[in-house]
């Protein structure tokens, strides 16, 4: 018996209001797996190359893994969504831990396709396989928490529907503006921006039929001995006590913190920022169902300036980005503006770094008040950043630049600014310097989205796990990015929590055998799972390699690759692009000159149909 | 002779009852021998200090901020910062 999937892809075309239904293909199974693999082969197949991805020809393919809703540890809840980002102009992969992807499945969808552009703001209500067009005029404007709550209790009145949100900033198409997910969101890459230019405010959905199992004892058992792997796991005891937050002074101590804008690798205040300070303000522990692990951690601000505050996070990238980056250490003010950028619909990643990036080119004086509305950007400002939110996420002056992201705003600056706009191919850099850590800056690097950590981490450089390897040294960076590449991919598919996961506190043969007792298709070890990993990243490098990628977008601003580090623990670093590149490519089996994959690659991963599509284009090697 | 100090992180530092502590080496010391030092002071260490490395390692320990790979591999001189920091991962 095959088990796990739904069998079902849904498609909602909002500008003809017509909804349609089309069975999962069998193959897409066997060679993507599901939720990021089968999203972005669905994505490649109904693209069309130069689409505008705030056009109503872009597409949003949302979709589950086998093991989304199941009772697994540490994936129920997972869920992506694949599409064209505007803020990147690549494919871009969003992903999610809301319980609105167990509420898909349950409603009967494996995968759900948006496309068109509703002619008035509509929201979306899927109820076990029945959609409803649902005027959202009145909700235009709202915050994401108020536009969720009326949703819920006054337009659909059932309080257990899931909502995916956008607020202020999606609609006026920031180019970072995300979805909110009850307390989750779905990050990066403007996804809430593609809502918005599709006039949707939200999607909503309620399921309630259930999930086949193929074999459910089997099952059973393998998820007993997970739950002693991970419970054995250090890591995990960690995780629910910080939550992610966990790491914030490991990133400092071994001089990879994005301290003011990356200028340093060194934040001298963190002790006044980090992990433990969170416990303190943290009121509740949460996570996914089903997940012994429990990262969430619901903070709140009891007193002072910013009480009331209150966020589940912030994550630790938040504490970087709203923290130590604009050389912030009051935990307070990083709560306030984590929620600030909840409610306003807005990425704290890409915020907090396009804040950064104004804040020096104001320093430098390549920027004057005559540009920012009279403000004085300065370091250490918790005012300054909240009033920066809030322009950007409402566009109101300076912060209609900034919405647009360091990479354009920086353009649009000149002078330089340029060589110190953190960000790859568009999307801004993470809380990591890609300098002194060269297979975990590798992965950003060739990120099929841009400069995100998540697709490639280099748990080995940055953690020692599951097998230490020195951050430093540049011979086999190139083998193990594609590892770690291919390995996440994989799990992304399943669709495993990518922290265990990488760090391998629950085992890859465990894994394996988990998604073959759930599904009841053999796909084979872990050996196999990499290759399904493989074929998928190459699934993605095509979509973006049709949009006119190659190896001269797989690079850094200036700053990363001419300047050294100047001080702490990775004093002198600088990101060794070329010979790390050269070395990555031959890995992948590509061409090294161009960045371009090769048909003989193609074919070996069964991808015969695309190495034709870029051959007719002149795009493959 | 020289200095060594040691800093320790999160509930490294609840186990040591300190935050810093700074030994004395008589010269050239193998890092594995001066962590056994560091134990022999701080007793509560012991059991986060083995299986160093290892997928069952508990703790990371960084020499003025570098993971030393393997651990054997390091000899202090004097005037060098531990890091003793959880096994963690997030971000």
């Amino acid at each position: 018996m095959q088990g796990a999937y739904m069998g079902k892809i849904l498609r909602v075309n909002l500008t003809e209001k017509k909804v349609s239904e089309s069975p999962l293909p069998e193959d897409y199974i066997r060679k993507y797996l599901g939720g990021r693999g089968i999203a972005a082969r669905l994505l490649y197949d109904i693209m069309t190359p130069g689409t505008d991805p705030l056009s109503p020809d872009n597409k949003m393919v949302w979709g589950t893994g086998p093991l989304t809703g199941l009772p697994v540890q540490a994936c129920s809840s997972g869920w992506v969504v694949t599409t064209k980002s505007p803020a990147t102009g690549t494919y871009f992969r969003s992903r999610c831990v809301s319980n609105l992807g167990i509420m898909l499945k349950r409603s009967g969808y494996d995968f759900l396709i948006i496309e068109g552009k509703a002619e008035s703001p509509t929201y979306i209500y899927i109820e076990n396989g029945d959609v409803e067009f649902g005027d959202a005029s009145s909700l235009w404007g709202t915050t994401t928490d108020l536009a969720e709550y009326i949703i819920k209790n006054h337009l659909i009145r059932n309080p257990r529907v899931e909502t995916a949100v956008i607020g202020p900033a999606g609609e006026r198409l920031v180019k970072y503006a995300i979805v909110q997910c009850g307390t989750r969101q779905l990050g990066r890459g403007g996804m809430g921006a593609i809502m918005g230019a599709k006039n949707l405010k939200a999607v909503a959905v309620y399921g309630d039929k259930p999930i086949p199992i193929a074999n459910e004892d089997v099952l059973k058992e393998l998820v007993k001995e997970q739950i002693n792997q991970l419970s054995a796991a250090h890591g995990t005891k960690r995780m629910q006590r910080y939550g992610t937050a966990a790491i914030h002074t490991l990133i400092n101590q071994i001089g990879d913190y994005p301290y003011k804008n990356f200028r340093s690798t060194y934040f001298p205040d963190h002790e006044k920022l980090n992990g433990e300070g969170r416990v303190r303000k943290t009121i509740r522990n949460a996570g996914c169902p089903n997940c012994i692990i429990n990262c969430w951690k619901f903070t709140y601000v009891k007193e002072g300036p910013y009480a009331g505050a209150w966020v589940d996070g912030p994550e630790y990238e938040t504490f970087c980005t709203f923290g130590g980056l604009l050389d912030i250490s009051n935990l307070d003010a990083t709560i306030a503006a984590n929620q600030l950028a909840d409610l306003y619909g807005i990425d704290t990643i890409s915020a907090g770094i396009t804040i950064g990036f104004a804040i020096e080119a104001f320093e430098r004086g390549i920027i004057t008040t005559k540009d920012t509305d009279g403000m004085v950007l300065r370091w250490r400002d918790e005012e300054v950043m909240m009033k920066l939110i809030k322009k950007i996420a409402f566009r109101e002056g300076f912060g209609d630049l900034l919405a647009e992201g360091v990479k354009v705003a920086s353009e649009k600056i000149g002078k330089g600014s340029e060589e110190f706009a953190p960000h790859i191919k568009g999307l801004e850099l993470p809380a990591y310097d890609p300098r002194p850590v060269k297979a975990h800056g590798l992965g950003m690097v060739t990120s099929n989205i841009g400069g995100s950590h998540a697709l490639g981490y280099g748990t080995q450089e940055v953690f020692g796990l599951p097998t230490p390897v020195d951050r430093y040294t540049l011979e086999g960076k190139g083998k193990l990015t594609k590892f770690n590449q291919d390995r996440l991919t994989w799990g992304e598919c399943c669709i495993w929590c990518t922290f265990p996961t990488r760090s391998e506190w629950h085992k890859p043969d465990l894994l394996t055998k988990i998604v073959v007792a759930a599904t009841g298709v053999d796909f084979g070890g872990f050996e196999s799972a990499l290759k399904i990993g493989e074929r998928v990243w190459n699934v993605e490098k095509a979509f973006n390699v049709r949009e006119g990628f190659d190896r001269r977008h797989d690079t850094l601003p200036a700053r990363f690759l001419k300047e050294p580090i100047p001080d702490g623990p990775s004093k002198g670093q600088k990101f060794e692009l070329e010979p790390l590149l050269d070395e990555y490519y031959q890995a992948r089996g590509w061409d090294v000159a161009t960045g371009l994959p090769t048909r003989g690659k193609l074919e070996e991963l069964g991808l015969k149909d695309i190495a034709d599509d870029l051959e007719k284009m002149g795009r493959l090697r | 002779m020289g200095k060594v100090s040691v800093k320790f992180y999160q509930d490294i530092r609840d186990a040591a009852g300190t935050s810093l502590a700074e030994l004395e080496i008589e010269g050239p010391t193998p890092l594995p021998l001066f962590l056994k030092k560091l134990v022999g002071r701080f007793e509560k260490l012991k059991p986060l200090l083995e299986n160093l490395q290892t997928e069952k390692a508990a703790v990371i320990v960084l020499v003025n901020g570098r993971a030393p790979i393997p651990i054997s591999s390091e000899v202090l001189m004097g005037g060098e910062e531990i890091s003793i920091l959880p096994m963690v991962d997030g971000g």
